[in-house]
């Protein structure tokens, strides 16, 4: 498939008197290329139908299949694989050693086939930034089972949307086959790869506030405040260490540490903060 | 507004672990690819995590389980030694057996699954178990937990998930000997692999290798058979386009019918023929006493 070509290809407006026949069989053509179209849109409408929410992601604001939905894909189109292989690569620059996977694979569909690559390094920000710190985690604080899964995962989307042609798409289209942006879960690079709503940033950044006003614009007090609010006592009975940093706060934890973290800010602006 | 469907996907996927496995697992070894087993143990904590919605599904299990055990002791089943965890040294095998029950001053291994209407439907032997991949494991795993504990039978719990109802399916390990002794065969290539440090060649199923948690290291051949198939037929789709506009009129027309003969039944009691507008109606009644109508429009 050519279809990364595609946006090179320009429609040049032309008058109907001048269009004249290159070859006998240029009806055939159009309306092969007709169908064409056709068949994409009717592939188009079956795949997205087949997946659901959770198998799509708002990645920086655009669609993405994921490889649990692109797998999905496969034995209804009856996409083949084949002749798999991987690769690790280890690399080193100025920030130090690195390690790139690498996965290669043939898909199959309908007598075409395509080779597809996939690849994650021990440097990507999913994985390995530490929004703490604002850098990459160490090398060894990286899970390589990670990097190797997401490589993995990068191949199966990358062929099997190549090969199906369903590359590219917007939410409009999406929506058009019931799958909804708000539903579809969002992923921020910026907070370190950790799946964060709008309404819970808004909390990290009012925890953030609140508690810097607290401690009289003392950063280190309101780091040690923070971890003291966040530790708690496990199912197990044993004590579970608290965060060091709103942006770690995500889901139900969140929550609880808001609320408290409320009720003082509350109380201070009530008294003597004010 | 408060997303609760969001908040309890998130829930769920926090929920989602991978557990250490150093031992065969009864419960899985009734898995066609013994591949699959030997990685299980040498590279469990690699495996892809499943969709969040399998969480749910475990999860709702789990739930279904417990209260079934809830009401079989409410019913005065005596059961013993729930959760009871048994292992076998010499072939590395290890599991938990749901519960024990007493019968008649024996006490017998019981296993609880819960499963969709359909699939519970379907099943109602011990055969039928292997209609599913996953029903198809229970078997192996009751044998396993008869050979560990020197009991001669088992008794499954088949729970429906949506009405409740149960079935109960007995196990006598007297006549699946042979498939128990391939069992503790396949424990044994298991563990001799593990030690060689080698691997059981691929099986290359579609079904079965596209689904593997360890895909993405034993990369197996994933062929597909079938898929869709697009096929240009213009009266086919026609015919199709106009079921579809006529799907709500057979509806309708169900109910007019029932109602109006309803109302006639009730109308035309002690009365032969009726007219109504431009329609006349004729009442039929047949030797065994079923009524029907002949309706006639007046032209």
């Amino acid at each position: 498939m050519n279809g990364e070509n595609q946006d090179n290809v320009v429609a040049v407006p032309q008058h109907e008197q001048e269009i004249i026949p290159i070859e006998p069989g240029i009806e055939l053509i159009i309306a092969n290329a007709e169908k064409q179209v056709k068949v994409y849109e009717k592939i188009l409408a079956i795949a997205i139908q087949r997946t659901n929410q959770y198998d799509w992601i708002d990645q920086m604001g655009k669609p993405y299949l994921t490889s649990s939905g692109a797998e999905k894909l496969m034995p209804l189109f009856g996409v083949s694989l084949f002749d798999t292989a991987s690769n690790k690569i280890y690399s080193k620059d100025e920030k130090g050693d690195y390690y790139i996977y690498q996965y290669k694979g043939t898909f199959s569909w309908k007598g075409g086939s395509i080779e597809a690559l996939g690849a994650c390094s021990s440097r990507d920000k999913f994985f390995a930034w530490d929004s703490k710190i604002q850098s990459f985690k160490p090398l060894p604080e990286v899970d390589e089972t990670n990097i190797m899964k997401a490589a993995y995962s990068n191949m199966m989307v990358n062929g099997i949307t190549r090969l199906l042609g369903i590359r590219n798409l917007t939410w409009e289209q999406l929506e058009k086959y019931g799958i909804k942006k708000d539903a579809v879960s969002r992923v921020d690079y910026r907070n370190g790869g950790h799946t964060v709503t709008d309404e819970e940033k808004t909390k990290q950044d009012e925890i953030a506030k609140m508690l810097l006003e607290l401690c009289y614009g003392d950063q280190e007090a309101a780091k040690e405040q923070l971890i003291a609010i966040t530790e708690f006592k496990g199912k197990d009975g044993k004590m579970v260490s608290g965060l060091d940093h709103p942006r770690k706060l995500t889901g139900k934890r969140l929550a609880i540490a808001y609320d408290k973290v409320k009720k003082s800010y509350d109380e201070f602006k009530g008294g003597d903060g004010q | 507004m408060i997303d609760i469907v969001k908040q309890m996907d998130e829930y769920k996927r926090l929920k989602q672990k991978i557990y250490p496995c150093h031992s065969n697992r009864a419960s899985g070894m009734g898995d066609e690819c013994e591949r699959r087993l030997v990685y299980m143990r040498t590279d469990w904590d690699k495996q892809l995590m499943p969709d969040v919605s399998l969480q749910y599904i475990f999860d709702e299990g789990n739930t279904q389980e417990e209260a079934l055990f809830n009401d079989l002791r409410n019913a005065g089943v005596v059961l013993v030694e729930q959760q009871r965890p048994f292992s076998w040294p010499e072939y590395q095998i290890s599991g938990m057996i749901d519960a024990r029950v007493r019968d008649n001053g024996s006490v017998l291994p019981l296993e609880a699954k819960s499963m969709s209407p359909f699939i519970w439907d379907s099943i109602d032997t011990l055969e039928d178990l292997n209609k599913y991949p996953w029903t198809k494991k229970y078997l192996a795993q009751m044998l396993l937990y008869l050979l560990m504990s020197n009991s001669e039978t088992g008794i499954f719990i088949l729970k429906n998930k949506s009405t409740g109802k149960i079935k109960q399916i007995v196990v006598q390990l007297n006549d699946h000997l042979e498939y128990a002794e391939s069992l503790l065969q396949k424990a044994k290539r298991i563990n001799d692999h593990i030690q060689a440090k080698t691997m059981p060649d691929k099986i290359n199923n579609f079904k079965t290798c596209s689904e593997c948690q360890f895909r993405h290291i034993c990369l197996p051949e994933i062929l597909a058979n079938g898929g869709i198939e697009f096929i240009d037929n213009e009266a086919l789709e026609k015919s199709l386009n106009r079921r579809e506009e006529l799907a709500p009129l057979t509806k309708e027309y169900s109910d007019i019918d029932k109602q109006v003969k309803e109302e006639l039944k009730r109308y035309m009691q002690d009365k032969k023929i009726i007219s109504v507008g431009s329609w006349t109606i004729e009442k039929k009644v047949n030797a065994k006493g079923s009524v029907s109508f002949e309706f006639n429009k007046i032209k």
